[in-house]
């Protein structure tokens, strides 16, 4: 290994720490007036640089024992990646979030790449300690921009909630990879799967796994680990939140499959009905379900949009673990292609929900009357990002939970009744339930009149050209799922 | 069991870790459970000293009392409120609460205990021979095989610096 070969596989973190360092340079030269077009610009072009480095850049490698991995899931993960963010930071500027936010527009944006950066690192490694450090920079990032843009109050006690838990979670996956070292001798995830294939068990290591299992659920907030999530997502600036809801998101179900399946496939145990054999899929199962079921059922009594997103986020973590469990390749592929879908879907949702907060000074369901009629565009969007978030064909979201849903399905000997039919009739009972708080949603915003002394949302211009891309991509994926599915499909080959 | 001379230090030094550790919670006052937290963190060191670590026993010091117990120090004394530790948290549930804590913490290290207990592979036999740890060679696998996860802490806490500047600014103007 020479350092310029390692440069060559890390040029996309490269061009993004770059940007964030130069942005953090603007804010320091700008004082508190930094012109905001001109650091979205600056931010438009470094995120375009690590692209073009990601797509034109090595093809494959495995350095430093697997630290740096690159292959072809990596590189299509840190596109999605790229992609999302660039979305976020669209929603930052010109007339996008505001409220308190004047004048750090450019640190903002810096701490956005700098999360980024850390979830690029995540994914680009099977190396337990850099995913262990590249997790805590995107956290550190994340609570700094939710403590940002805060007027006083409420968002600053949201950030204090999500540092603490975000800290206590932490310190259980640290806790939880030394115990995985102890056992296994090592922190490289394919070694470790080689240890655990040609030795016995020993209770240490599901002790390990399971304080592993924490963090991670702290990371994707499935319950019990979700009670920082619905005060972030309401308070934290929409597109810090939005941020939080899809890259962040999709990098943590990314690791908690790669880390899960890669390396611990050997002690996966069942969740089958009648044929519970302990290991770490019993456990998922039960996160899943306990997702599934206090996330939807909690959405129902929300008023609070933002907050309905949340515990919808939560109940979609809970049907993306249902298919985890099966821990096949299928079902790696329908939980990879459905957190992807579900990152498109919530930074839409929460670009139309930051749009109605400025207008408006709230989001409560009352103030998405009328919506349709004074801002078609964002209207129209929010109807297919929560159509999509609620599984209904033609959208992706549909195809994406059906993937979701086989996949859980396809385990256990053929023949017989899936083990797994208790967990996917849960899913889909909690599923129909979901239907009935978007629709609340969406009758409020196409059939509900507009109070006539509100001031009307309308249409603008950044932000309704991010939500135009991410509702055509909902219809375009629904109608042709392989274009990401093949990719995704040729990926994992390699994995397996 | 016949307690030998370095058994008794053991235990004085495990005292004076748990010991430290369980004020830390218990004091009211935030500087004084900064400096408790500096003696728990002397009190690791010599255990670690004690086993026959001694690079880890010096750099828990250097680090841990030399620089993080002073950051800690700073940071009360630097947003130190006139109103601080006015309210207590308590109300009708604080028994309850208190009890759920024991509660979680017993289980957590029952089954922690549990599990290194029934581990065999944690007895290995450990060579005669003193490991030499080489610093050189610290220092070499620092630079060759650990550059990632280095550099990356080094982002880590710049954006630990960049983000305590902007909020130090902004308590400095409430008005802005």
């Amino acid at each position: 290994m020479n350092y310029l070969e390692l440069i060559s596989h890390v040029l996309p973190e490269i061009a993004v720490l770059v940007t964030a360092l130069v942005l953090i340079g603007m804010g320091c030269a700008g004082g508190s007036r930094g012109g905001g077009k001109a650091v979205l610009a600056v931010t438009a072009a470094g995120l375009g640089l690590a692209l073009a480095a990601v797509v034109f850049g090595p093809e494959s490698g495995r350095l430093l024992e697997g630290m740096i991995v690159v292959d072809a899931l990596t590189r299509l993960f840190k596109a999605v990646l790229l992609a999302l963010t660039l979305g976020t930071a669209l929603f930052l500027f010109p007339g996008g979030e505001a409220g308190g936010n004047e004048g750090r527009g450019a640190e903002n944006s810096a701490l956005l790449l700098l999360a980024l950066l850390g979830l690029l690192v995540v994914v680009g490694t099977e190396n337990l300690l850099l995913l262990f450090v590249g997790l805590e920079l995107a956290s550190l990032a994340l609570y700094l921009m939710v403590v940002f843009a805060a007027p006083a109050g409420r968002p600053a006690e949201a950030a204090l909630r999500y540092f603490f838990f975000g800290s206590v979670a932490a310190a259980f996956l640290l806790f939880g990879f030394s115990f995985i070292y102890g056992a296994t001798g090592s922190i490289d995830l394919r070694v470790i799967a080689k240890v655990l294939a040609a030795h016995p068990v020993e209770p240490i290591l599901p002790l390990g796994v399971g304080l592993a299992l924490v963090g991670f659920g702290f990371k994707v907030a499935a319950v019990p680990f979700h009670l920082w999530a619905p005060d972030v997502y309401q308070s934290a600036p929409a597109p810090a939140a939005g941020f939080i809801a899809s890259a962040s998101k999709v990098a943590g179900f990314f690791i908690v499959a790669k880390v899960l399946v890669l390396g611990f496939g050997v002690v996966e145990g069942s969740a089958d009905w009648g044929a519970f054999a302990m290991g770490w899929a019993p456990l998922v199962a039960v996160l899943a379900a306990l997702s599934m079921v206090v996330g939807n059922l909690a959405a129902l009594a929300q008023q609070s949009v933002r907050r309905l997103l949340a515990y919808s986020g939560i109940g979609h973590s809970g049907f993306i673990l249902t298919a985890l469990v099966a821990a096949n390749a299928e079902a790696v592929r329908a939980v990879l292609f459905y957190s992807v879908i579900y990152g498109v879907a919530s930074l839409a949702a929460f670009g139309v929900a930051g749009c109605v907060l400025r207008a408006r000074g709230a989001d409560r369901l009352e103030d998405f009357a009328g919506l349709g009629r004074t801002a078609p565009a964002a209207a129209g969007v929010l109807a297919l990002a929560l159509l999509s978030l609620a599984g209904l064909p033609p959208l992706v979201g549909f195809f994406g939970k059906f993937q979701l849903f086989a996949a859980a399905l396809s385990g256990g000997t053929p023949g017989t009744v899936p083990g797994l039919l208790w967990l996917v009739a849960l899913a889909l009972l909690m599923s129909a339930v979901s239907l009935y708080y978007y629709l609340r949603v969406l009758k409020q915003v196409f059939f509900a009149p507009a109070p006539a002394d509100a001031a009307p949302t309308r249409d603008t211009s950044a932000g309704t050209a991010v939500c135009l891309v991410c509702g055509s991509v909902l219809v375009l994926l629904g109608l042709f799922p392989s274009l990401v599915l093949q990719p995704l499909q040729r990926a994992l080959v390699q994995l397996f | 069991m016949n307690l030998t001379a370095s058994g008794l230090l053991f235990f004085a030094f495990a005292v004076l870790t748990l010991g430290a550790g369980t004020a830390v919670a218990l004091v009211r006052e935030p500087v004084r459970a900064a400096l408790v937290g500096a003696l728990c963190f002397v009190g690791v060191g010599l255990l670690y000293l004690w086993l026959g670590a001694e690079f880890l026993g010096f750099i828990q010091w250097l680090v841990y009392v030399g620089a993080v117990a002073v950051l800690i120090v700073f940071v009360i004394l630097l947003t130190r409120r006139e109103d601080a530790g006015g309210e207590t948290e308590g109300g009708r549930f604080a028994g309850l609460r208190v009890l759920g804590g024991l509660g979680v913490a017993l289980a957590l290290f029952g089954a922690l205990a549990a599990a290194v207990l029934g581990s065999g592979s944690l007895y290995r036999e450990v060579p005669e021979e003193p490991m030499v740890l080489e610093i050189a060679a610290l220092g070499r696998e620092l630079v060759a095989g650990a550059v990632p996860p280095l550099i990356l802490v080094g982002v880590v806490l710049t954006v630990a610096l960049v983000g305590g500047v902007t909020l130090a600014l902004v308590e400095r103007k409430p008005d802005a």
